[in-house]
């Protein structure tokens, strides 16, 4: 893959270096001759030697160059490696690369300037420089330049600029487990209690032997006891579908990467990453929709670990904005029957909010995880913290009449019953599933 | 931009450089001031003015070795010499054009790449060998002139208008190469 620019044109140019050492030598010759000076000449003579020795060997061709990612797609903390290659070069005797400082990235050395003099057999010279992600999402990755110099220093080629090469980070999925059963066990084959009994481990009861049990379900204690045959019944286990919603319409705070603070999008992520990883491996179809401008948006429902991946590429794909031609009430995200839809958001914007309120009231289960990072939902919050100037005290007034709109919209999408709990990793849904699945088995009023 | 931004900005570039770069161009830097000193210890007449410039383009080559300040400080340094010294061919004209060798060898490695480099030990290696065959070529001229010197040889015309000739070949020769580009314009 070739990917360079040249910075004007190409092609072997003197340095500082030669056309210092001709002048000197050129002029303190002709002023020893013109004034019969010995002294000057053997001044002189260190730089007609670099002369000499310069343009008696000129390049005849330059090199060509290319460069590449070792890796198109890494995980966040994770290091990949520019490879930037030179042919051609039996006249170059050093080259140098330098690459820029981009956002969310760490380099090895940490200044991005490497240089070498090893040519390769093939006339080849290899450099590479280590790059670390430190933050999902897509970037251009090795953009600089690369440049090179031929023998006594004489003559520089380039620079040539190197075009960077598109890496996508995977965002590092949070910690995240739970134990508590999802309310809507609707597949074949799965890990989760479902309410009809069938092939399980989980005990439902002990009933009548009927045509088709099995016999190593016959519960002989009983059955001797009763004179009549008795089996164990058993509830069935079956997959259940949770939808991710992740709302990108606003990223509050300031995001610092895999190490450092983390913006509410950064929790967002990482969380529905984290969510999207237990569920596939616990044998669920996961789905995802990203409420926002993001241009790919939607993963379809499935399962497996190659689901996880696509589920992960999309999270990267995120960029935050808000998609103003749809109407909140209006949108529709396909959730197939009898999915858990956990809608990850701050709760900061109507999108949201109408997303969240319309899939209640159409019946589905929702869940609202608040990825809003409990440093930001203080009454004394920092204007650095909000990505603002120090002491900056419109922004934090700014932001507390912000909080004041989120109780508002927090107190609407719990008024149509959806719980609301905070992101804190293992553990999170636990309570609110717990309740769901309660919720769902309880006697219902009907109207009559 | 103004002067005092620019010699900031330098002076920043030198600190955040790698410590060999630090090293070089402290090098080129001691070696370039401590001209107009060995030019008074070899006793030369005093030239305040002149000594002053060469120090200030001193420093400017410590920020700037890729630049024109090294030639411009080589330039005031031999035109000092010449102001300083009539005539002198003695030891201490080998010990002017070694510093001259050490700044200007300071001056290309440290003008390999940005401040940020450390250029690799092989090719300090390299440079160490070729400062040395600068060296012991202007020995070698060192000798001679000495050698003439003491057999008193008098001034001749044709000697004279032959190095002319030379010198001026010379600078013809050089003149197409330092202005045009080698290698394929278009990679």
């Amino acid at each position: 893959m070739s990917s360079v620019e040249p910075l004007g044109s190409a092609g072997w140019r003197p340095t500082a270096s030669l056309v210092r050492a001709a002048l000197i030598s050129t002029t303190l010759a002709a002023f020893a001759v013109g004034t019969g000076r010995p002294d000057l000449l053997i001044l002189a003579v260190p730089f007609l030697v670099h002369t000499v020795a310069a343009v008696s060997s000129r390049p005849t061709r330059s090199p060509r160059v290319a460069s590449r990612l070792a890796h198109s797609s890494v995980r966040e903390g994770e290091g990949t490696t520019v490879k930037v290659a030179l042919t051609g070069c039996e006249d170059v005797e050093h080259a140098a690369v330098s690459l820029a400082h981009g956002s969310y990235t760490s380099m090895r050395p940490a200044s991005g300037v490497v240089g070498t003099s090893e040519v390769s057999p093939g006339e080849q010279i290899n450099v590479s420089v280590d790059v670390a992600s430190l933050r999902w999402g897509r970037r251009g990755v090795g953009e600089g330049v690369v440049a090179a110099t031929d023998a006594w220093g004489a003559r520089r080629w380039g620079p040539v600029r190197l075009l960077p090469g598109m890496l996508t980070t995977l965002p590092l999925p949070g910690a995240f487990d739970s134990r508590a059963p999802v309310p809507h066990p609707v597949g074949l084959v799965g890990t989760h209690p479902a309410r009809r009994s069938g092939e399980g481990s989980e005990f439902a009861g002990i009933r009548r032997f009927q045509p088709g049990d099995r016999l190593r379900r016959v519960h002989w204690r009983v059955s001797l006891r009763t004179r009549d045959l008795h089996v164990t019944s058993t509830v069935a286990e079956e997959d259940s579908s949770v939808l991710l919603l992740v709302d990108s319409g606003v990223d509050i705070g300031v995001s610092e990467g895999i190490r450092g603070a983390a913006s509410t999008l950064d929790v967002s992520v990482r969380a529905a990453g984290a969510l999207a990883e237990h569920y596939l491996h616990e044998g669920d179809r996961v789905g995802l929709r990203v409420l926002g401008s993001t241009e790919r948006n939607a993963v379809a429902v499935g399962s497996g670990g190659r689901h996880l991946r696509r589920v992960l590429d999309t999270l990267a794909r995120i960029t935050p904005g808000e998609h103003r031609d749809v109407a909140p009430d209006r949108m529709r995200f396909r959730v197939p029957a009898g999915a858990v839809v956990v809608v990850l958001s701050p709760m900061l914007s109507e999108h949201a909010v109408g997303a969240t309120v319309g899939l209640a009231r159409s019946g589905i289960t929702v869940v609202v995880v608040d990825t809003l990072p409990a440093e930001l939902t203080g009454g004394l919050v920092s204007a650095e913290a909000l990505g603002g100037e120090p002491g900056d005290r419109r922004r934090t007034v700014a932001w507390r009449m912000r909080l004041l709109e989120r109780d508002h919209l927090l107190a609407r999408v719990t008024r149509v019953g959806v719980p609301v709990v905070a992101w804190q990793g293992p553990g999170t849904l636990d309570t609110v599933l717990r309740g769901l699945g309660r919720r769902l088995r309880s006697p219902r009023a009907a109207a009559r | 931009m103004s002067l005092v931004q620019g010699v900031v900005g330098q002076l920043e570039r030198v600190v955040h450089a790698s410590p060999q770069q630090q090293v070089l161009r402290g090098v080129a830097g001691s070696a370039a001031a401590g001209f107009p000193v060995l030019v008074g210890l070899a006793g030369g007449s005093s030239h305040p003015w002149g000594a002053a410039l060469v120090v200030l383009l001193a420093v400017g080559l410590v920020l700037m070795p890729d630049s024109a300040l090294p030639l411009a400080w080589m330039a005031a340094a031999t035109l000092l010499w010449v102001a300083s010294m009539p005539d002198a061919v003695d030891v201490s004209v080998l010990v002017a054009a070694a510093d001259l060798i050490v700044v200007h060898v300071a001056c290309t490695l440290a003008a390999y790449g940005p401040p940020e480099l450390t250029v690799p030990a092989g090719l300090l290696r390299l440079w160490l060998a070729r400062a040395a065959l600068m060296l012991s070529s202007t020995l070698l001229l060192w000798l001679a002139t000495r050698f003439f010197a003491a057999l008193e040889v008098p001034a001749s015309a044709l000697v004279f208008s032959t190095g002319l000739c030379v010198v001026a070949v010379w600078a013809l020769f050089l003149l197409p190469r330092l202005v045009t580009r080698d290698g394929d314009p278009d990679s």
